[in-house]
């Protein structure tokens, strides 16, 4: 059986901590972009960055990463700089 | 467009599109109030961190580039903002600048610095989000556009696209 990929990044979500970054879908930033911004500032491999940026882009948002609340802050703020629509809040908030 | 050329990467810009970005990267700089075409900053403010914003922009562009950190949440958006949106404002300001001075020395086909080509991708990106936002592209509404009967500004925005996916596939491969 496969889990499916947004379940998993929930689960893993909720092991770790209170509070997470979301990035959210919008019509100007390109796929590959996302992908890049993803693989660039994460340091996540090509598949998961397609798929947390195919997930922002089908579901209307993904969790990126999840932390406390000042790494979460420092994420929000990184992801803003690259001009990706970023928010945070706590886990279980969204 | 960018394209690779062995090690380095290469950058072919005719003179209309060297104008057309200087332009741009002229009028960004100016929504983002760039200290070098403002009369005046307050030192003391600047210094003790108090000459951040609290609040969304009323601009679409600045909204979209400074958005809320804190959906629903006034006080710590208000708070995330104060201490965040200069350093991110004078970011894409010092990025702007480093294009504008890469410009200096097209049009034709030139290699890029590798050190300035982040902020080439940032400044490319800044300017997709301030056309698309200003043209209104939103989620909900396809355009094609590449329609000829349309303003020439979503052409403009269509040649960004161009650009700036050229710049991803070199440096992303």
């Amino acid at each position: 059986m496969t889990v499916a990929p947004a379940e998993l990044a929930e689960s893993q979500t909720k092991l770790d901590s209170p509070w997470i970054t979301v990035v959210w879908n919008d019509p100007i930033n390109l796929m590959s972009y996302v992908s890049y911004v993803f693989q660039t500032y994460f340091g996540y491999d090509k598949t998961k960055s397609e798929m947390l940026m195919l997930q922002v882009h089908n579901a209307g948002r993904a969790v990126v990463s999840s932390g406390g609340r000042e790494e979460m802050e420092r994420d929000v703020c990184a992801m803003q700089a690259y001009g990706l629509w970023a928010t945070m809040a706590k886990d279980g908030d969204v | 467009m960018f394209s690779r050329s062995g090690a380095k990467v290469m950058l072919d810009l005719e003179e209309i599109e060297v104008e057309l970005l200087n332009s741009l990267i002229g009028q960004i700089l100016e929504l983002l109030h760039d200290p070098e075409q403002q009369d005046h900053v307050d030192p003391l403010a600047q210094l003790v961190g108090l000459d951040g914003p609290t609040v969304i922009s009323d601009d679409p562009v600045l909204a979209r580039l400074f958005p809320d950190a804190y959906p629903d949440d006034e006080t710590n958006s208000a708070d995330f903002r104060r201490f965040t949106q200069p350093d991110l404002q004078k970011q894409k300001i010092t990025n702007g600048h480093v294009v504008r001075d890469d410009l200096a020395i097209f049009p034709g086909e030139h290699a890029v610095n590798p050190a300035n080509l982040n902020a080439w991708l940032l400044t490319l990106n800044d300017l997709r989000l301030a056309l698309g936002t200003r043209i209104g592209l939103d989620n909900e509404t396809e355009v094609q556009l590449s329609d000829e009967s349309l303003p020439p500004i979503f052409g403009i925005y269509d040649w960004l696209t161009g650009l700036q996916g050229s710049l991803i596939d070199v440096i992303a491969q």
